[in-house]
């Protein structure tokens, strides 16, 4: 610095400095060398120590000793008991230290009155005007947030409702720049309807089956293909800002209610548990991986599927062909309820939508028997639900083995359907999930014979749908269609 | 503390020469009245300037310098913690003892009186009585059996 030539300075810096002096004053007191002070305790018990170390710990261990230049003092403790001081110690050396339950309450006592950093309220001591104000037991021991692990750290609220998907969730989306209030909107929403599509989707981070054909329906999606997100999920993010903007379409809703169906009290979800839509995500998924830049949408509509409704407007013509009974068979659907069918097993006797039946059976007066009650599935739902994530984070191939979803759910999801809408997609929904499930490997119930197509490498990410079509209870008979070509499967169902 | 009024004998210190008067078994007897007073007033003043204190009291964040003789005589419990502690300038960090009282104690202690508000006289008491403080602690009676405190 002092070179004539010239005023440069160079920062020399050692970067492990501070752990070394940490490290080297704690293993110094271990040999206790070069200690200048004893700490005497009751019993005489008595603990070297490095009066700098006392004084960095404590302002008022600093404010004692700076006016005691003494070679060596002894700091006597009367009262004090021998392991208080040690964990005192230790943790002034150390910035940690273990300590039975039983023994926070006396430490903390201590550490309060020594004004050890990190134990008491710093506050407190600014407050400390004179002398006066300060009553041995008048101030409570504080456990300071800033606490060491000795004592147990303040736990972290978790924003999230369920602390399960949170995580989950974060891990997904953290590579898009979410900003929190979408990512906490996001989560709520997963939180409160549990959906197997959601589930799935979020699986599906990497896309297995990219080849399969979107489905010749309704998916609109098809345009959006090229937008797929990215395995990652991080395109979901950005995709998500889009969709809200879009119309309401009936199309989203059925993603919706598929997904929220345990809910469908809520009209516009409920209305459309479709799983064929759901089928269509995982596709989506696996073109998207293909495509690299994938631009904003469909991903985000099937994770968003129970969150908001988003459908692209192409897909209500193309809704229409799924409204494929006649009114002969709704007739007929009817009338088996009036004699005492369900509605449910009505309508999938005669391809008729559940929910149309059951509007239809609703204003002739018809009682109907409702197979589910709602409250239970939905719990059972929600049960699955952190399960789902949890798998799901990690990898997307990674899916339960155990059915997530309850039988009744899908049920469930097909009367809501039914009801609200009435639209024959609804039911088509339902079937082609269970074609779904029938697809894959693990539910054998079903026979597939109509899927044009099994997708293998789908698997995957349909597991968890199908298990739950397994499941159901009351399969559609003989439908099996995989989602994709869910229009051709509705049709083939009917017959 | 004060060794009364003793017969003793006789030094005087002048010129630098120092005699001794043995007359005829001739004692006299010298008594300096204001003594005490000095004496209480000069530790008074010793420990207003804080000259030759060797032990700090400290509690509730704050310290105080005293005398050890002091202290022992006025206290066995200072006595006998300061003797099992032999060090040049203790420390000793009080427990549950308000600051407020300690100087009061130290109040009484060097000059043998003191004024405590009313309100803060049972705690005062009860201070005084952890800290075995004469006149304060116990009854005249049971001062010999004072029991050390470890």
């Amino acid at each position: 610095m002092g070179s004539s030539e010239g005023q440069q300075t160079f920062c020399l810096k050692w970067n492990h400095h501070k752990t070394n002096l940490v490290e080297i004053l704690e293993a110094l007191i271990k040999v206790e060398t070069y200690v200048d002070c004893t700490l005497v305790v009751d019993d005489q018990v008595t603990f070297k120590a490095h009066r700098v170390v006392l004084a960095a710990n404590s302002p008022y261990f600093q404010s004692i000793l700076a006016d005691v230049p003494m070679d060596h003092c002894s700091i006597l403790f009367p009262g004090v008991k021998d392991f208080e001081m040690r964990a005192l110690l230790e943790y002034m050396y150390t910035g940690e230290v273990n300590v039975t339950q039983a023994h926070i309450p006396r430490i903390m006592k201590v550490a309060e009155q020594l004004e050890v950093k990190g134990l008491f309220d710093m506050t407190e001591l600014r407050r400390r005007p004179g002398s006066s104000e300060r009553t041995p037991a008048v101030s409570p021991p504080r456990v300071v947030p800033a606490a060491p692990s000795s004592v147990s750290p303040p736990v972290p609220i978790n924003r999230w409702p369920p602390p399960p998907t949170a995580p989950v969730l974060s891990a997904a989306y953290d590579s898009a720049d979410m900003n929190p209030l979408k990512r906490k909107k996001l989560s709520s929403m997963l939180a409160t309807r549990d959906t197997p599509i959601l589930r799935n989707v979020l699986a599906q981070a990497t896309p297995v089956d990219s080849s399969q054909p979107m489905s010749l329906v309704c998916h609109p999606l098809s345009q959006h293909e090229s937008t797929r997100l990215h395995s990652n999920g991080s395109a979901h993010e950005s995709e998500r800002p889009m969709s809200p903007q879009r119309p309401f379409d009936y199309r989203p809703r059925r993603l919706s209610s598929r997904a929220s169906s345990p809910h469908y009290n809520r009209s516009d979800r409920s209305e459309d548990a479709h799983s064929p839509y759901t089928e269509r995500s995982f596709e989506e998924d696996n073109q998207r991986t293909f495509h690299p830049s994938p631009p904003p949408t469909n991903f985000q509509q099937d994770v968003r599927a129970g969150l908001a409704p988003y459908v692209p407007p192409q897909q209500k013509p193309e809704w229409k062909r799924y409204k494929q009974y006649t009114r002969s068979d709704i007739m007929s659907a009817i009338e088996c309820v009036r004699n005492g069918m369900s509605a449910l097993q009505a309508s999938r006797k005669y391809g008729v939508p559940s929910r149309t039946l059951y509007d239809k059976v609703k204003k002739l007066g018809i009682t109907t028997s409702r197979p589910m009650s709602r409250g239970v599935k939905r719990e059972s739902n929600g049960a699955a639900f952190p399960y789902g994530l949890s798998g799901t984070g990690g990898n997307d191939d990674v899916t339960p083995s155990t059915p997530l979803i309850d039988p009744s759910f899908l049920q469930q999801a097909l009367e809501g359907a039914t009801r609200d809408g009435g639209r024959e997609a609804l039911h088509a929904m339902a079937l082609a999930a269970a074609a779904h499930a029938a697809l894959t490997p693990r539910s054998p119930p079903r026979s597939t014979p109509h899927s044009p197509r099994s997708p293998p490498p789908d698997d995957d990410h349909v597991e968890d749908l199908s298990i739950a079509r397994r499941r159901d209870p009351d399969p559609p008979s003989g439908v099996i269609v995989p989602p994709r070509n869910f229009a051709l499967d509705c049709k083939t169902e009917r017959d | 503390m004060f060794p009364g009024n003793p017969t003793i004998y006789f030094s005087v210190i002048s010129s630098g020469i120092k005699k001794t008067f043995n007359m005829g078994d001739q004692q006299f007897f010298l008594k300096w009245n204001d003594f005490q007073t000095n004496m209480v007033t000069s530790f008074r003043h010793l420990r207003d300037e804080k000259s030759f204190t060797d032990v700090t009291l400290a509690c509730e964040g704050q310290t105080c310098k005293a005398h050890k003789m002091v202290l022992s005589a006025c206290s066995p419990y200072f006595k006998s913690l300061l003797e099992e502690n032999p060090s040049k300038h203790p420390i000793i960090i009080l427990k549950d003892v308000s600051y407020l009282h300690l100087q009061a104690i130290l109040e009484f202690m060097y000059a043998g009186e003191v004024n405590v508000s009313q309100e803060q006289l049972p705690a005062f008491l009860k201070t005084a009585a952890r800290l075995k403080v004469k006149g304060l602690a116990e009854p005249p009676p049971q001062m010999p059996s004072i029991k050390r405190e470890g």
